[in-house]
Parts: structure tokens; C-alpha cells; sequence
């Protein structure tokens, strides 16, 4: 930029003409007509913030995306959903049905090449594949029995696909062996909801953090993953709100936190319960509320005695003094509101650190009111939509228990037919059965445990050996590399449907593009494998499936098509026509039998694996901004895999100088189930003794080496701890074939 | 929103171009002029962002007063006299604008462009005025391009990124004729601290910061969605 201040003697806009007045400017099209957009009002198909957007379509791809005023973005975007839209048009979609060829034989590593599949599957028209793939899971069922089977839905498909999805396993196969990725997600946050309040759904929606006096940010990494959300949590800093930020990790948010407490990872409880213990002790309880609305009381202070701030300082190596103070601020302020992620979630003790959580607000009566209330934040667009249409093993639409009889006849009046009345088995139990022989076939739809489960070589190996595996996907995945059939389905800008944000409201995405080649629509995909196990479906589209979900899920039973159509958002819950929908929960009481909280105590137990002589370090593993999850998606979109194309994992600056390494290195990092060597990079917020990785690339998968030791309320994995080794150099880091190149080429 | 610190709870009658209108409190006279489709070219100025007031194209008469007012920034008095399309504040609204052509590109470079849609607007058909050096594109960053040229200063970038963002990447350096928005302390966008939300790309009015993928696509870029900014007031 020359910052020169030279005129130029004629450097006068366009020719002065003849009569000095000066020409008229070009118009901006040069005066020829140019392609003509059309404008799609849809969502954005990442993360649970739900962000509204225009899809700016040409005849058949995006051009570009503009934020849309919706309830939770109000026109902003993050680099994901503005920018990382083109891996719809990458060249590796599937667009064909696919059919494992005879002479290629499954086996624990054979991932296949997404761009060159023709060793191991063949082309098969649509007939073909879909009686191929229904006879092979009929047959199982035949032969073995509805528990013999498993599917697995998707968290990123709509809520009229994900209901389809659970209907075909519970009327189809005759099982609950239905899960989806909350398992590894929010499975222990939303066990201890349910269990202390009733309902696994946020409390507050992430705007009413513009009501909050305080807010405590656990366990999350917003600016990295709800990032719009984070903007507004950002906003209501600048305007006076106080932020505690509680994290191993020093991420982003610190600069703007009143109190930063980086705790030693795992440490959750004893920190959280020190801080109990402080309101306890210092007369901080809200009396009122805690009489009034919740039970248990007298068993938590008596357990809270042991965890004086001072005793947990040494544990957590947070100073007592802190605590005090920040217990002191939640509790006191006129508006306090927490928000959670993963960091509190995925950990064997992530129930326990949800409880302590939930505990914090019941105490000190900070829910049920503007600015206060639990946050868990969503992480896939469509987790929380997923979860309420029932895409979980031991309960139905909206969270009944499958165990309970008298939901179980409803349901099977509402389906027409006989459903089993025993719990089915979660994501990482069935993977484990699988291996075990007693899962024998399964029907995986939008999902990549290969990739996403922890301990993913084991993963692996069970696919392998599942006697008849259907994938129902966009991209040849690491998982769909199993598969016997693989079916091309739709992507986001795809498909109509509804969606259902972190703050429980339920939103229309429209279909902006037709699915490339024979790729077809996920929910009629979904029908013609039902109807191909007898199950008789006649939906003729998502609208049609919406009615029965209102149905099947009274919180949705007011929400009706038309009114989405014409107001693209409904906050649920929102059980009869006309009403507004309720965006602050337990104003008046809990959805427990009593109507009360429960207050519940819980003993710090470390977690599964700690470091030891062998395997010195911490592996903590997470998200970065530009990639999605698994990043089958993003790996894919230009702008995104631009801008971080290459695995890495960072460390602190002192564990780098130890490692004599410098940023750029290469790095192996080793667990007892696996081993990886990725690029390394910088980043002081990465605690001294830790090292960090991002699970998106499949050159350097961080679930090769993660503890698939399971939380034992909600079944999850200890994503978020698990004891590694470190040694400097190793295998370079071979990028893999997604020809990234080409799809930014758009 | 910013004003003149005078806002109450009652609604304020003032006239605006000779009709009595009606003011709710806080709201600016520029605000009261769009709602009832007087139309005061405004470049600064955009719907959810702090008014900053720098561009001008905006300046109204107000009775008694020596020096015209910039709308985006005042709150009407009760029976303030304001004239906006009067012949002295059309004078100085359409000198603005010319002064901002002077340094834009050969073609605007976005079809609706608001320095070019309301220069039409308003009869600006070109500018006399010499233009400054123009500064070369940017174009380091995989999801933006940045072609200050088109650039009139107005500071909406800014404000995006600091006040809506909070990202603190874009900053305004230097002062007067040299005054320029920059990344960090004048990197390249892609070699700064930007995580690429495009909010400086969805303020900017004239095209400077673009999607880079417009470039590569032969299409009008109308970036301007009546369907992005249904605007509602409150919180839903």
C-alpha cells in the first residue's frame, strides 16, 4: 500500500468531456447482463449455534453465503458457514451407489482412497443396492434378532431423517440399538440434567448472556467452536458483565475474563466442589430457593465439609483465595449463567462434573430467570433435534424411557408395531459387541465413528468385522471404507428439513441445490430401506414427517410446518398451537416427579488413564476453528483446508524447549493404543505437562491414541484425558488425497 | 445507538422537510427519515452498528443551527425544524459523494455498491475531482479479498470486527489524508490475526473487502439480501 501523497496532473476519474462536465461512471455489470442469483434462506449445516444465512445459488453451486437476521446470529457468520461452503461441489461426493466388489475383503486398515475406490467397490444402480443392503440386514434380523443389529443416525441431518432413522431401527430391526455422536458429546451433561432437573435441554438460550451479571465459561472454547455465540458472550463483556473463564487450557476468551483459572486437567470436581463448599460455608445459599425448589440439601453440605477450598488447592492447583472469590461472584450476582463444553463432558467422571454444575445454580437459585440458568452448548447443528426425535438408545421421542410400558404401548400404537422393551446398547458398546460377534450387521447413516469414537484402531478392526455393514454418506469416509454398500445421500444445501439449535429452537433449512448425480435425498433413502424390512412407510417428504414428530414429540406438538416456513424459527418447548414457545425454562419448577432440583454429591475420582513413567504427558484433544470434527467436510472446502491444511499438535513453550524442538517439527505422540505424528505448533495456553490435537485429520487421527474408558452414566468416552509420550521426529506428515486445491477453484 | 444524550420515554414531535413526524426516544433523524421514506444518503451508517458519523453523506439542516448536522448521530429536540432534502443539505450530501468517487475504482466493485447506488440516487454521475494513488489488492487471504481502492474510510469494517466480532483485527492507522484501515499493525489480511468470520466483508458497502470467490465468478455481486436483514428491534 503506497502511502505516497503524489496527485497526478490528470488523474481525474474517467474523461472530462468536451463541455467539462465529467463522463458518467461504467455501471457495475459493464452494461452486459450478467448470470442472474438466486437467493436461498437457509442455515448454516455446522455447529449448534444455528446461524441463519443466504445461500447466493447460481444455477448449480454456491457463489456466496450473507448472515441472515435470525434469532441466534442476527446476521453475523463465522469463516465456516460464510466461507466453507464448497465441499458440497468436491469432486470426491459420492454420487453413484456403491457395492463392495467380491476380491476386496474388509480388514481393520483398509481405509480406502476416496478419490480412487475402484479396487474395492463397484458401481450398482439404485435397485440394486437398496435390496442388496435391506436383504443383508433382514437377513441378520432373520437369523439373529433385532439386538444382532445397530444403527447409528446423524447428528448433522435433519430432524425428519433422524426420526426416520430411529423409527426403522426400533419397527425395523426390533431393537433400540439407535445412538448417534451425543454420545461422545453431551451423553454425561445431559445424564446429570435429566437426572437432577428433569430435562437435558439448556435452561437459557446464549442470548440471555446479555442479562447476565456473570458468567462462568467451563470447559469450552467458544470463539473456536460456537464462534457467533461467542461474539454475543463477547458483547456482554464490553458492556459490563463479568466472565470467569475455568480451563486447563488458556484459550481465547481469557483476554476478556475477569478470572482465569486454568486448572490441572480432570480436576473439575475438585475444584467445583470447592467452590460449593464456599457458598455453603459463607452463607451464600439461596435458602428460598433451595426450601422451595430443591431436595437433597442436607446430604450435600454434609459431603461438601471434605472440600474446603484450601484442601482442593493443591489438587486442582487453583489458590483457595480464588475460589472463594469466584464462588463468592456467581453466587451473589443478580444474574449469573454457566456455560459448558466438552472440557466438562467428555470425561469418565463427566456426569459428576455436570452434577457439580447443575449443583451451583440450584444452590444459589440462579436459574429459571433471565441471565441465569446451564448452557450445555450444543455442538452439531442438529445434536439437540437428533436427541429429541429420539435417536438414542434408552429412551423415545422426547426422552421417555423405553423401559417405561405405558410410553412403550403409545409408541407402539403411534408406529404399528411390536417394539423390545429393553435398552439398547450405546456408540462405543456397540462397537465393542461388534467386535464381540453380537452385533453382527449394521446400518450407519451421516456419522464417522472411524474417525470419531475413541480408541479408533479397535473401532476399525470391529467394522471390519461386522458381517454386513450399510453407509449411508456424501464422502467415502474412513467409516464407509467398511462398508458393503454405500448409498450417496444429500448435503445440507441439499435438502428441506428442520433443525434444532443450542437454544432448543427449531429451524427450516431449504434446499438450495439438487443432490449431484444419483445421490438422493437422505429421508427417502431411509424409507426405502424400511419398507424393504416390511416396515410399510408411505412419507412423501419432511413436511409429511414433521406432522407425525409433532406426534411423537409433545414439546413440538405446537410448532406446525407453516408457521416455520413463515417465521424460520420456533423456540421449543412448545406443545399447543398458538403458543409462543418458551425460551427460559423452570420459572416455577423443575420437570422431576416432585417438581424439585436434585441436588446431588459427588467425590473427585481422577481420571482413567494419569500419566505415569511411561507415558509422561496429557493428551487433551479438540477442535480447531477451520475444521469440522472428523473434517470429512471441511478437509473438502477450500478456504478451510487453505488456511490449516496441515495436522499438528501444540504444545506450551516450555515443553517445546525441553523437546528441542522448534514450531514446524515434526513430533510422534504415542499412547498405549496407538501412534501418530503430526507437525507442531506453539500455543502458551496449552497447559506445561500437556499436549493438544485437533481430531480432523486423517493423516494424523488423535483418536488412534485416545482411552475409550467410559463415563458410566453416560456412557462417554475420555476424549479429554488420556496419557501419551512425546518424542521429537518421526514418519513426515504425507497430506491426505483430498485435492483441496481443486474444489477452491470454484 | 448514539445521540445527544437526551433520550427520554416519550415520543418527540419535530418536522422533518415540513411534516410533523414522530420520534421514538433514542431513535436518530436519520432513523425517523428511513422510517418514513425521506431518503438521506448514508454511507457510515449501517443498521446494528455504533453510528460513527465520519462520512458526512448523511448532514442535514437543522433551524438554528450555523453548521449542518450529521442525521446518523443527532437526536431530534421537540420541535426541531430539520430539512434533509432541502437544496443546502443536497448540495453538501451530493459533494460528499462526489469527493468519495474521485478515488474508486473504474467500476464499482459490487453492483450494488451503496457509494454507486446512491450517487445514481441522487444525480452524482461522476466526480471532478483528481483521485489519490490506489493502493494495491490484497489478495493473501484464501476467503477475502482486499481491494482498498474501493475503500471510502467509513469505518464500518472497524467496528464490525472490534464491536460486533470483538475480534480486534482491523484497525484505522494513520491520520487525515493518509488515514487507511489496516490488519493487525499493517500485515497482509492472510498473514494476520483474522479467523476469517467475514463480518468486515458484510459491512463493507462498496466492495472493497469481498468474498475472494467473487472474483472467480462471472455474476453480479449483490450482496445487499432483502432477506438478510428482516430487521427486528428487539430480542426475540
Amino acid at each position: 500500500m503506497g502511502n505516497e501523497r503524489r496527485i497526478a496532473a490528470d488523474a481525474g476519474h474517467g474523461p472530462v468531456t468536451g463541455n467539462g462536465r465529467p463522463a458518467p461512471r461504467p455501471a457495475a455489470n459493464g452494461g452486459a447482463a450478467r448470470r442472474a442469483l438466486r437467493q436461498v434462506p437457509s442455515l448454516c449445516p455446522y455447529c449448534g449455534v444455528g446461524c441463519q444465512l443466504t445461500y447466493h445459488v447460481t444455477d448449480d453451486r454456491i457463489a456466496f453465503t450473507t448472515g441472515r437476521w435470525g434469532p441466534a446470529n442476527r446476521g453475523r457468520l463465522c469463516v465456516k458457514g460464510r466461507f466453507g461452503y464448497d465441499y458440497v461441489h468436491h469432486p470426491q461426493r459420492l454420487t453413484v451407489p456403491l457395492v463392495r466388489r467380491d476380491d476386496a475383503p474388509k480388514s481393520p486398515d483398509g481405509i480406502v482412497d476416496p478419490a480412487n475406490p475402484w479396487a474395492v467397490f463397484r458401481e450398482a444402480t439404485w435397485e440394486e443396492a437398496l435390496d442388496l443392503a435391506a436383504e443383508g440386514l433382514r437377513r441378520i434380523r432373520d437369523a439373529h434378532g433385532g439386538r444382532a443389529l445397530a444403527g447409528f443416525g446423524s447428528a448433522k441431518g435433519s430432524n425428519e431423517e433422524a426420526y426416520l432413522f430411529q423409527k426403522l431401527v426400533r419397527t425395523g430391526f426390533g431393537s433400540n440399538n439407535v445412538d448417534h455422536c451425543t454420545r461422545l458429546c453431551h451423553a454425561s451433561s445431559v445424564a446429570a440434567l435429566l437426572e437432577c432437573i428433569g430435562s437435558g435441554a439448556v435452561s437459557n438460550p446464549v442470548s440471555d448472556v446479555q442479562f447476565a451479571e456473570v458468567f462462568l465459561v467451563i470447559g469450552a472454547n467458544p470463539t473456536v467452536n460456537h464462534p457467533v455465540a461467542a461474539t454475543f458472550m463477547k458483547n456482554a463483556v464490553e458492556r459490563g458483565a463479568k466472565l470467569v473463564l475455568l480451563d486447563p487450557r488458556r484459550t481465547e476468551l481469557a483476554r476478556l475474563a475477569t478470572h482465569v483459572l486454568q486448572f490441572r486437567p480432570g480436576t473439575d470436581v475438585a475444584l467445583l466442589n470447592a467452590m460449593l463448599h464456599t457458598i455453603v460455608d459463607e452463607g451464600l445459599v439461596d435458602e428460598a430457593f433451595v426450601a422451595a425448589r430443591t431436595e437433597g440439601f442436607d446430604e450435600l453440605r454434609r459431603r461438601l465439609i471434605a472440600y474446603s477450598p484450601e484442601a482442593m488447592e493443591p489438587i486442582c492447583g487453583i489458590p483457595a483465595a480464588t475460589i472463594r472469590e469466584v464462588a463468592r461472584l456467581y453466587a451473589t450476582s443478580k444474574a449469573s449463567m454457566i456455560f459448558w463444553g466438552m472440557g466438562v463432558s467428555q470425561h469418565t467422571h463427566g456426569t459428576d462434573n455436570a452434577r457439580c454444575l447443575i449443583a451451583l445454580a440450584l444452590l444459589t437459585g440462579q436459574i429459571g430467570r433471565r441471565g441465569t440458568g446451564l448452557h450445555p452448548l450444543r455442538g452439531q447443528n442438529n445434536v439437540q433435534g437428533a436427541s429429541d426425535v429420539g435417536l438414542i438408545p434408552m429412551v423415545y421421542p422426547d426422552y421417555r424411557p423405553v423401559t417405561d410400558e405405558e410410553t412403550r404401548k403409545a409408541f407402539e400404537a403411534l408406529w404399528g408395531r411390536p417394539l423390545d422393551p429393553v435398552k439398547g446398547l450405546t456408540v462405543v458398546e456397540i462397537m465393542d459387541a461388534a467386535l464381540a460377534g453380537s452385533i453382527r450387521g449394521m446400518y450407519i447413516m451421516g456419522e464417522n465413528p472411524a474417525m470419531s469414537d475413541p480408541d479408533i484402531a479397535h473401532v476399525r478392526a470391529a467394522l471390519a468385522s461386522l458381517e454386513w455393514l450399510v453407509v449411508q454418506e456424501i464422502f467415502l469416509t474412513e467409516t464407509a471404507s467398511f462398508a458393503d454398500v454405500i448409498l450417496p445421500a444429500s448435503a445440507f444445501p441439499e435438502k428441506t428439513g428442520t433443525f434444532t439449535n443450542t437454544d432448543r429452537r427449531v429451524q427450516l433449512g431449504r434446499q438450495a441445490l439438487q443432490p449431484p448425480g444419483q445421490a438422493r435425498q437422505d429421508w427417502w433413502i431411509v424409507q426405502e430401506i424400511a419398507n424393504r424390512l416390511g416396515c410399510g412407510w408411505s412419507y412423501t417428504g419432511p413436511a409429511d414427517v414433521f406432522e407425525e414428530i409433532r406426534l411423537a414429540v409433545p414439546s413440538y406438538a405446537g410448532i406446525t410446518w407453516d408457521r416455520l416456513e413463515r417465521e424460520d424459527a420456533v423456540t421449543f418447548p412448545c406443545r399447543n398451537i398458538g403458543d409462543p414457545g418458551e425460551e427460559v425454562l423452570f420459572t416455577e419448577r423443575f420437570p422431576t416427579p416432585s417438581g424439585r432440583g436434585r441436588l446431588i454429591p459427588v467425590d473427585y475420582t481422577p481420571a482413567a488413564e494419569p500419566p505415569d513413567d511411561e507415558y509422561p504427558h496429557v493428551l487433551i484433544t479438540g477442535r480447531i476453528l477451520e475444521h469440522w470434527h472428523t473434517g470429512a467436510m471441511t478437509r473438502r472446502a477450500g478456504v478451510l483446508d487453505a488456511i490449516e491444511p496441515v495436522p499438528m499438535a501444540s504444545l506450551h513453550a516450555s515443553e517445546l524447549e525441553r523437546l528441542g524442538l522448534a514450531p514446524g517439527d515434526v513430533l510422534t505422540i504415542e499412547s498405549r493404543r496407538g501412534r501418530i505424528s503430526a507437525v507442531v505448533r506453539r500455543d502458551d495456553a496449552v497447559p506445561r505437562g500437556a499436549v493438544f490435537l485437533p481430531f480432523c485429520y486423517a493423516e494424523a487421527p488423535a483418536n488412534l491414541l485416545t482411552n475409550p474408558a467410559l463415563d458410566p452414566f453416560g456412557k462417554i468416552p475420555e476424549f479429554k484425558y488420556c496419557a501419551v509420550r512425546l518424542t521429537p521426529g518421526g514418519e513426515p506428515v504425507v497430506p491426505a488425497p483430498y485435492g483441496t486445491a481443486a474444489a477452491a477453484s470454484v | 445507538m448514539s445521540g445527544n444524550g437526551t433520550t427520554g420515554t416519550a415520543d418527540i414531535a419535530f418536522t422533518l422537510d415540513g411534516e410533523t413526524v414522530t420520534a421514538r426516544p433514542g431513535e436518530t433523524i436519520l432513523q425517523v427519515a428511513e422510517r418514513h421514506g425521506v431518503r438521506i444518503p448514508h454511507l457510515c451508517y449501517a443498521e446494528g452498528l455504533r453510528a460513527d458519523g465520519n462520512c458526512r453523506a448523511c448532514v442535514v439542516e437543522i433551524e438554528g443551527e450555523r453548521v449542518l448536522a450529521p442525521s446518523c448521530c443527532r437526536e431530534p429536540a421537540p420541535g426541531m425544524k430539520v430539512r434533509a432534502t432541502g437544496e443546502r443539505a443536497r448540495r453538501a450530501q451530493k459533494m460528499v459523494l462526489e469527493l468519495l468517487l474521485a478515488d474508486m475504482p473504474e467500476a464499482p466493485y459490487r453492483a450494488d455498491s451503496e457509494l454507486d447506488l446512491w450517487a445514481r440516487e441522487l444525480g452524482v454521475e461522476g466526480s471532478r475531482f483528481p483521485a489519490r494513488p490506489a493502493p494495491e489488492p490484497d489478495l493473501s487471504h484464501p476467503a477475502i479479498a482486499v481491494r482498498l481502492d474501493a475503500c471510502i474510510r467509513c469505518t464500518r469494517c472497524v467496528r464490525a470486527c472490534r464491536e460486533v466480532q470483538v475480534n480486534d483485527v482491523i484497525g484505522y492507522a494513520g491520520r487525515g489524508a493518509n488515514a487507511r484501515i489496516v490488519f493487525d499493525l499493517e500485515d497482509p489480511m492472510g498473514e494476520s490475526s483474522c479467523v476469517g468470520c467475514g463480518e468486515c466483508v458484510q459491512a463493507c458497502p462498496t466492495g472493497a473487502l469481498l468474498p475472494a470467490a467473487l472474483l472467480r465468478l462471472d455474476v453480479d455481486a449483490v450482496l445487499l439480501s432483502p432477506l438478510d436483514w428482516s430487521w427486528s428491534d428487539e430480542w426475540p
